[in-house]
């Protein structure tokens, strides 16, 4: 009896002091350190599109007409709300009275000018080729009302909007040379200095229309990752995304956290189908029953992967789990490539970038073991992208990132004669249910488009499909509400505070 | 002697000249280009094409070659690729940090090679002389990049003596402000030991060397102090290596260190050339090669200056 007295005075002490814990409001003040991977290359907003370490900073900083929330959904910024009367039209809703870091109000001029700059072919923008071949125009309705026509309708429109938006008065004031070093936007913090390959620091922006953010500064800063582990360990850092070799020591502590989320990422062998022995299908299928993928997650990237089947990432409602998977079987890969007329074997060769050797090393060793020779080619990740584009590959190991919506995963890569078509596959099936598949705004409708399309791709095995990355970070206790972003579209450090 | 030295700098120009070429050749022959850097991995070869076009890196070789070098005679050295600042001023407000890098580490280094190499001569294979030769070896064999992350470990993290990683402070604050020299120590350390142990070595040897001369038997047998004649005597004779070798290794410690100015988060220019020579950033390479071409020129010619002023006899009439 007394035992159980003790225990429930025990339980209930705890339960008070978890209601003290939830009930702790958020404090304003002080700075978190983050480190980054890299400097920005720049900070212009036009251009803040091809580093996935820049759109955390540009979402800091920039509004947009909306954001996407961790769980995928659109959720309003600069843009109020929106409607589409009919398919090929969008009209936005712009709130009224936000500010940018400079005082003046965002108006639909601004919204405007942004477009018209992202369209206009002569001037450098990143987001220039997502959107020319959807919008036909953008037109003022009236100072907060702005209207987009499309050529014809396109489902994952919404997702080709995610780009900053641009002061006018601030980018005509100040030229395309000096906005970027001094940049203006709305978003819930604003520039404050930039020291070059160092550090970049952000601080809060009292106007902002959802009320200033709880952090006073966030400090990005450029390091080398063993020097940032080390600081990040001494508690000088708060946010570091630590390898995975090294979680154990993050685990062992009490100040230290991590969060780990479903990533967007699909990892893929990329298959030049043109000619020579993988543009027979039984080899490409033999190629993926003889990867142990499960292997190579565990040992190469200590289980922060998932196994993949197509190209859809599993957290989208597209992703269609029953198709055809290849589990490891070395015996039906040589059978395959026998039946295949490879009986005394086929070398291929692998390109990949330095940094995916250890990965790929494996796969050569594996499918060494089935006939299959493969000769492996790491080179920088620059020249790995110049090949790739210019289809001088056999093989090649590279990544999609922030699969937003399905179409990034299936559309640009799959169709016939796509930007990138990932060397020579052609289906006319898959080109036409893909092509319904973004012509029409009923979700149901999609899916089944989508199913079909991952249930031909995996027979048929344009690409082996490897695994899917996972989302994570980790971060000193001392931040509150912490939360890491995979679409990178949110803004989490808005909602994050510091406790003493 | 002035008749040489105006001669000695014009021939830095055609030096300069012939290097530009050669390293804008070189930018373009390797492949890959900034624009799929800036790109990143999802650009697709029309977006590639599109931005090539619109920054104008569609044009034939010579052409962008005979512009950029028209703007550096007009003191233009252009715009970065990357993120389109201009270069001069950039590379010139990088050249602090790894100066005042170089200033330290140049220092620790000749306190520790100096009084080393000396005693390790004068005190030839004593216990002092084999630390020496050992310290030398392992200066000069180990890497630095493993030195600086041990030192970080266990000076900066296990001891918590220096800070870990970062410059503070305005340019040349290491000079005045404690705390910025204390940022300084072990990237100057890291960076230093290696030239510290050869500037050792060379000094035991050239030492030992003067030491076994007739003049300084002459001057033992005069009856001068050891002092002075270790070093008024063979001091003066025995360093003239060690000026070629530490001369040289001013022009390295300013071109800066990658390594150190990585591990350590060093705003140098080492670090900006690698980094923007992995992104093929053009004009920042060629801007910066030029500067390391003139500093390493300008560096020659001193030390050729500063040896006819160590030593009288030599002279470049």
């Amino acid at each position: 009896m007394k035992k159980i007295t003790v225990f429930l005075v025990l339980a209930l002490c705890l339960v008070l002091a978890g209601s003290v814990a939830v009930a702790e409001e958020p404090q304003y003040g002080g700075r978190i350190k983050v480190r980054a991977a890299d400097d920005p290359m720049t900070l212009n907003p036009f251009m803040l599109g091809g580093q996935a370490y820049a759109w955390d900073l540009s979402y800091l900083f920039n509004a947009y007409l909306f954001v996407i929330n961790p769980d995928g959904e659109f959720q309003p910024d600069a843009a109020e709300s929106w409607e589409n009367p009919d398919d090929t039209t969008l009209i936005f809703n712009i709130r009224e009275g936000m500010k940018w870091h400079d005082g003046e109000t965002l108006t639909a001029e601004d919204v405007v000018f942004t477009f018209e700059k992202n369209l206009d072919p002569d001037f450098a923008s990143y987001w220039h080729t997502g959107i020319r071949d959807h919008i036909e125009s953008v037109e003022k309705l009236d100072e907060y009302t702005v209207q987009l026509n499309l050529y014809e309708p396109f489902a994952p429109i919404m997702y080709s909007l995610l780009f900053p938006l641009v002061p006018k008065h601030a980018w005509e004031e100040k030229g395309e040379d000096d906005f970027p070093y001094d940049p203006v936007g709305a978003g819930p913090f604003k520039f404050k200095e930039w020291s070059i390959d160092e550090r970049i620091v952000f601080e809060a922006f009292e106007d902002f229309y959802a009320g200033r953010p709880y952090l006073d500064e966030v400090e990005f800063l450029n390091m080398d990752y063993d020097t940032a582990l080390m600081a990040y360990l001494d508690g000088d850092l708060d946010v570091l995304a630590v390898a995975t070799e090294d979680l154990d020591m993050v685990e062992e502590r009490d100040d230290l956290d991590v969060v780990q989320k479903p990533g967007t990422s699909w990892f893929y062998l990329g298959v030049n189908q043109t000619e020579g022995p993988l543009a027979d299908k039984k080899v490409r299928q033999a190629i993926s029953y003889a990867i142990n993928r499960q292997e190579i997650i565990d040992t190469v990237f200590h289980g922060a992967m998932e196994l993949s089947t197509g190209p859809i990432i599993p957290v989208s409602w597209a992703h269609n789990p029953d198709v055809r998977s290849y589990p490891y079987n070395p015996g039906r890969a040589v059978r395959l490539l026998r039946e295949a007329g490879y009986e005394d074997g086929v070398t291929v060769e692998l390109k990949c970038s330095s940094g995916a050797v250890a990965a790929m090393e494996i796969i050569q060793d594996q499918l060494g073991m089935v006939g299959i020779d493969v000769d492996l080619q790491p080179m920088e990740w620059g020249l790995l992208t110049d090949d790739v584009n210019q289809d001088l590959f056999e093989l090649h190991y590279r990544a999609w990132t922030r699969q937003t919506d399905p179409e990034r995963g299936i559309n640009r890569q799959f169709m016939t004669d796509t930007n990138q078509n990932i060397a020579g596959y052609s289906n006319p099936r898959v080109d036409e249910l893909a092509e319904k598949a973004v012509r029409t705004f009923d979700i149901d409708e999609r899916k089944e488009y989508y199913f079909e399309i991952q249930e031909i791709l995996a027979e048929e095995l344009p690409a082996i499909f490897l695994w899917h990355g996972v989302h994570r970070s980790t971060y000193n206790t001392r931040v509150q509400n912490f939360d890491t972003d995979p679409f990178y579209c949110f803004r989490v450090y808005q909602h994050m505070w510091l406790t003493d | 002697m002035n008749t040489y030295i105006i001669r000695r700098f014009l021939q830095v120009i055609p030096v300069l000249f012939v290097a530009s070429i050669i390293t804008f050749s070189l930018m373009h022959l390797v492949p890959g280009d900034p624009v799929t850097m800036m790109l990143g991995e999802d650009a697709t070869t029309e977006d590639i094409m599109h931005l090539r076009r619109v920054m104008g890196l569609d044009r034939p070789l010579p052409v962008q070659y005979v512009e950029w070098m028209g703007g550096i005679l007009q003191g233009d050295f252009g715009r970065s690729l990357r993120d389109n600042r201009e270069v001069l001023p950039t590379i010139i407000s990088r050249i602090p940090a790894s100066f005042e890098l170089s200033l330290v580490s140049l220092i620790i280094s000749m306190a520790l090679a100096i009084p080393i190499g000396i005693l390790s001569a004068i005190r030839q294979n004593t216990p002092l002389d084999h630390f020496g030769r050992v310290f030398a070896l392992f200066g000069l064999c180990v890497p630095n990049f493993w030195l600086g992350l041990m030192l970080i470990y266990l000076v900066g993290f296990l001891w918590g003596i220096l800070p870990l990683y970062g410059r503070v402070g305005p340019p040349f604050a290491v000079l005045y402000n404690w705390e910025s020299f204390t940022h300084s120590i072990l990237p100057a350390i890291t960076l230093g030991t290696a030239g510290a142990t050869l500037t050792m070595r060379l000094l035991r040897s050239g030492m030992l060397e003067v030491l076994r001369q007739d003049f300084i038997r002459t001057a033992r047998s005069k009856g001068l102090s050891e002092r002075i004649v270790v070093y008024k005597h063979a001091l003066r004779n025995g360093v003239l290596s060690v000026v070629t070798v530490v001369g040289l290794n001013i022009g390295t410690l300013l071109g800066g260190s990658v390594i150190v100015e990585t591990v350590f988060s060093w705003p140098g220019v080492g670090r900006l050339v690698f980094e923007r020579f992995i992104e093929r950033d053009i004009p920042m390479v060629m801007g910066s090669m030029m500067f390391y071409g003139l500093v390493f020129c300008l560096n020659i010619v001193l030390i050729d200056i500063m040896y006819a002023y160590l030593d009288p006899r030599i002279r470049y009439d």
